[in-house]
């Protein structure tokens, strides 16, 4: 197990070395899969992977991601490969061209290895309800504990140490919560920068493609080498440019913790290391004050989120009917191919959901449903505009504990504490989590959100964080 | 709601409901009311201009109108367990 | 009549691009089944719509000629529903903010101008294309995804021929400005009218009943007309008409129920969340209006004003957009255009005609047509070696001047020889003299005709005239 838990730069200096090949990584990389137990894979692509490694023999030194391999949450569409969703309706569902940031990858060449599960189309926060079951957390005890989600194949193996990094998608909080549980590096830019071309989408606005690192760099080399505007995308933003950054520094940074949402927090241990990284950060030059924000507002975040993503998925989703693709049930009519389809296709959880979204949208209800969701977004963002007008970046703790045991119920979970990260998606702004301190060995991430097109800013202000906090490439263990 | 409403919602969007989520539903939109109730909280929210995109920002960009080559009948239809030869073929449909 | 017609009308028209409106595919989908159909066109998961400029350039010449306001940011929604035919399971269009609004169209109905207000033009997609078969349908994607452009009138219509002008004037429009086929038979066009009746004097509007199915514009009138008497018959009884949808067969030259409307379709509009606004700046504005084709309102008044043409010879030029083209350009060199205008419809559209050729794939320049009119015009071959050239030339483009004078069928205006063949012709013919003495002046056009018969047609009969009435009166 010479090369799992090996951050990319340890592997791109053994590649710059000569003491190892991109295939011998790969190899060792594909046998720790074989043996994952905490089921986070959906299609393995391990003869692509070999095959691709073999033929990188020439290393590029100026390349960070030549060889690396990584893995791909499953809702991220890659050619000839079976692409899901983790959904049923899916199965069989084979995309004929690769997502943008696929393709920038392997362009950097880097090596996809496998797919990855997720809540089924991204729908969920806890990783419990892919179509393939619970995905674990490799922290804690075997299997007892979730990894969060809706990114959760991707958070889980990127946190056993299998790859460095893997890629995921952001509709809520899916990648900066499990990075919380797993102990991540979890990347959010601003919407816009990474192309979603080839990300199944969710709700377009509120969609994004990100990273999951171990290494507050990392994520910052992923995001340069994928950012970029993308003509195949007409939300992909082109005019205005990411500012950036001359060195890291944390002086003269400011920092806002939103009180109201602090005060929520009960886990006394969770407080106080919260308090000592305060005191660190303003130890090293940055301002960091506790600002009120309304509370009607907190307490309407999960609402505004919860109707509009109802509402959008359901019509997101209606593509999948097994008519022109997708998992065809059998039928004496269009109608009825289709509502079986649908109906064996998808789980309950997605069910009530494009059920509750169709609810939301019609005529006689939207005004109240959809429509009022819409205005509270507005009402969110501008308030957390008004914030970071005087602020670089707010900061909280990502998760007001440590990665849950398994349940058997599974949400939602409307607290304001477990959801206020979706403040990030509704107005776009970059948003990364990473790990600050470990409770009995369990993880827990801070989470940093700033000025949309201010990514730089945010990875910088993280960069110093994690000196700070020394919590750099935290992994689970490997256990052979 | 009834039942009665539950499942013409769900026909609504074409989707079938065993009898156990149809119970498990009326749950589940319960809850949904109450979530919405906590943005009536919000002071002159109906007043308020629906928000689209996170930011403002437009766009210039047109495609031009230059074809591409097309993946071809049979690469484009088989992920569809409905296509036979070039077509997409299902029960007859009445308007 | 006891009833005031109100009729609204809803036009779909198919816009000429290479490629789809939202996807790079080909857009040509009179080709073999789904060979034009890209993943976008298929809705796969994770695919995304982008805007046609040359889509957007349709629209935006479409609504300068419809006098409309352009508005200068493109927004998207999405119409949602399902049906086999639209492979998103919404159709992207735009709800809430039209590219073109508040225009009008001036139509002509027995010489009386009206003005229709259009209430908006806007941008949207077709759906893929149904074959029923039997027992089947049969998808072909090739159509899904192509421009559409939908005009919305206001309800200012009040009769068949109101509606048939209006849709005729529009069908004009878009083949003139070259971004529509315009044709009804082959779906290039779509028209759905919306039809009430109230009693005149009354304010409050009628139920409204859409009809559909009109394959073309004369069917568009008779379902009008069918549908009139059909709401007049139960207005007479004291009966409401019901809200619906009726298509019009045209076996039965009648309208049936389609289905009832009890409530109008909620299609849940929203947003279309991957499509940013777009700002369409001035410049590519006007310089889109500015490079548009001339409108057939503009060829009209220089048809009427400038070349002195009238409105029967205006109609049939305009209803062939390509004969058009051709006398327009044959028009820039000629120099008188009654002449030519006379020449296109009679002897060229005869030869059209009976070839069954366009006007575009005539091998005879419109500059060496009009060069050929010019030689009618000054003299130089008279209307019958006209013709005579024409056959000859008409499928090697070879020069009239040159040719004429090759096949020695010019014109003769030689004096002299024309009154020695006119003495001639009088001297055999006595006793005609005596009668145009007396006044019977109809002999004259026989004599002039033993002229023409001695000459074999060459000399020019106006000379010829003249010059045996000038014989005649020294007699």
């Amino acid at each position: 197990m010479r090369y799992l838990g090996l951050t990319m730069t340890e592997l791109h200096e053994l590649y710059v070395s000569g003491k190892a090949t991109p295939l011998d990584v790969v190899n060792e990389v594909i046998e720790a899969l074989t043996k994952d137990k905490n089921n986070i894979l959906e299609k393995t692509m391990y003869d692509e992977a070999r095959s691709m490694a073999q033929s990188l023999t020439k290393v590029e030194k100026d390349n960070l991601l030549w060889g690396i391999p990584f893995l791909v949450k499953d809702n991220i569409a890659m050619k000839g490969i079976e692409t899901t969703g983790s959904s049923n309706i899916l199965n069989g569902f084979i995309p004929l061209c690769n997502a943008e940031v696929i393709d920038k990858l392997l362009a950097a060449k880097a090596i996809p290895v496998a797919k990855t599960t997720l809540d089924e189309f991204g729908m969920g926060g806890r990783g419990e309800t892919g179509h393939k079951g619970i995905t674990y957390n490799p922290y804690g005890k075997e299997r007892t504990r979730i990894v969060g989600g809706s990114s959760s194949g991707s958070a889980s193996g990127v946190a056993s140490g299998y790859v460095p990094f893997a890629v995921g998608s952001d509709t809520g909080d899916s990648i900066r919560k499990p990075a919380s549980f797993a102990g991540l590096v979890g990347f959010k830019p601003t919407w816009g920068e990474i192309s979603r071309f080839g990300l199944f989408a969710f709700m377009p606005t509120l969609d994004h493609v990100g990273f999951f690192t171990r290494s507050v760099s990392e994520a910052r080399v992923l995001f340069e080498k994928t950012r970029g505007y993308d003509k195949k995308d007409a939300t992909s933003v082109m005019n205005v440019p990411s500012k950036t950054e001359k060195e890291a520094t944390l002086k003269g940074k400011k920092v806002a913790v939103l009180e109201p949402i602090f005060a929520l927090m009960k886990n006394k241990l969770l407080i106080k290391e919260f308090h000592n990284l305060v005191d660190k950060l303003r130890q090293a030059g940055a301002v960091v004050d506790f600002v009120p924000f309304d509370k009607d507002l907190l307490a309407a975040i999960f609402p505004t989120y919860f109707i509009l993503s109802c509402a959008e998925a359901n019509v997101s989703n209606a593509c999948l009917t097994g008519i022109g693709f997708g998992n065809k049930e059998e039928g004496a009519s269009y109608e009825e191919i289709v509502a079986n389809t649908r109906g064996k296709g998808f789980s309950s959880r997605i069910k009530y959901r494009l059920m509750l979204g169709q609810y939301a949208l019609k005529k006689e209800n939207r005004n109240e449903y959809y429509d009022r969701a819409q205005k509270a977004r507005r009402l969110i963002v501008e308030a957390v505009d008004k914030v970071l007008e005087n602020y670089d970046v707010i900061m909280l703790p990502a998760a007001p504990n440590h990665a849950p045991t398994v349940d058997k119920q599974s949400e939602p979970h409307s607290e304001i504490e477990n959801n206020f990260m979706a403040i990030a998606n509704f107005g776009g702004n970059p948003s990364l989590t990473l790990p600050y301190f470990l409770d009995e060995g369990l993880p827990l991430g801070v989470n940093l959100t700033g000025k949309p097109f201010d990514d730089f800013n945010v990875l910088n202000i993280a960069l110093k964080i994690e000196e700070i906090t020394g919590l750099y490439n935290l992994h689970a263990g490997l256990k052979s | 709601m009834n039942k009665e409403e539950i499942r013409k919602l769900a026909a609504e969007i074409l989707i079938t409901l065993t009898p156990e989520e149809e119970a498990t539903f009326a749950a589940e939109f319960a809850y949904f009311k109450e979530l919405a109730k906590l943005l009536e909280a919000l002071p002159n929210i109906d007043e308020k201009e629906p928000m689209v995109f996170p930011f403002k920002v437009t766009q210039t960009y047109l495609k031009e109108d230059t074809p591409e080559e097309s993946p071809g009948a049979k690469e484009i239809l088989k992920n569809s367990k409905n296509a036979k030869d070039t077509f997409v073929v299902i029960p007859k449909v009445v308007k | 009549m006891k009833y005031e017609v109100i009729i609204g009308l809803e036009i779909h028209i198919e816009t000429k691009t290479n490629t789809k409106m939202f996807s790079s595919a080909s857009s040509l989908f009179d080709a073999p089944a789904n060979s034009n159909v890209s993943v976008v066109d298929m809705a796969f998961p994770g695919t995304l719509p982008t805007v046609n400029k040359k889509a957007v350039q349709n629209a935006i010449m479409l609504g300068h000629a419809l006098n409309m306001e352009i508005d200068d940011e493109l927004h998207f929604d999405r119409k949602n529903y399902f049906y086999s035919d639209l492979p998103k399971g919404y159709q992207i269009t735009q709800q809430r903010r039209p590219i073109g609004s508040n225009g009008y169209l001036d139509i002509y109905v027995n010489d009386t101008k009206k003005r229709i207000r259009i209430e908006r033009i806007h941008m949207e997609e077709d759906t893929a294309k149904q074959i029923h078969l039997g027992e089947v349908t049969l998808i072909d994607y090739n159509r899904a995804g192509n421009p559409l452009v939908e005009l919305v009138t206001e309800p200012d219509l009040r009769s068949a021929d109101e509606a048939m002008a209006f849709v005729e004037a529009v069908r004009e429009i878009v083949t003139f400005l070259e971004i529509s086929d315009g044709k009804m038979e082959e779906g290039s066009l779509r028209c759905d009218v919306n039809i009430s009746l109230r009693p005149v004097g009354v304010s409050k509007f009628g139920n409204k009943v859409e009809i559909k199915n009109m394959n073309s514009i004369s069917n568009i009138g008779k379902a009008i007309e069918t549908e009139i008497k059909r709401q007049s018959e139960l207005l007479d009884k004291g009966l409401e008409v019901e809200s619906e949808t009726r298509r019009y067969d045209d076996a039965l030259k009648d309208t049936i129920t389609m289905r009832k409307k009890d409530e109008s379709v909620d299609y849940r509009y929203i947003p279309e969340g991957n499509i940013l606004p777009i700002s369409l700046s001035k410049e590519f504005i006007d310089t889109t209006i500015r490079e548009m084709k001339e409108l057939p309102s503009v060829k009209r008044e220089r048809y009427f004003e400038e070349f002195k043409l009238n409105a029967h010879e205006v109609n049939i030029l305009l209803q062939d957009k390509d004969l058009t083209s051709y006398f327009d350009e044959a028009a820039r060199d000629v120099k008188n255009y009654k002449t030519l205008i006379n020449w296109v419809i009679g002897e060229f559209s005869s030869y059209l005609n009976k070839e069954g050729k366009n006007a575009k794939s005539v091998a005879l320049s419109p500059q060496n047509t009009s060069k050929l009119v010019n030689l009618i015009d000054n003299g130089t071959i008279s209307n019958s070696q006209a013709r005579e050239l024409f056959a000859h030339i008409i499928e090697t483009n070879e020069d009239p001047e040159t040719k004429a004078k090759a096949l020695n069928l010019m014109q003769v205006s030689d004096t002299d020889f024309i009154l020695s063949v006119i003495n001639e012709v009088i001297n055999e013919n006595l006793n005609v003299i005596d009668d145009i003495k007396a006044g019977k002046d109809r002999a004259m056009g026989f004599l002039v005709g033993q002229v023409m018969k001695k000459t074999k047609g060459k000399v020019n009969p106006a000379l010829a005239s003249k010059l045996m009435k000038q014989e005649i009166d020294k007699r």
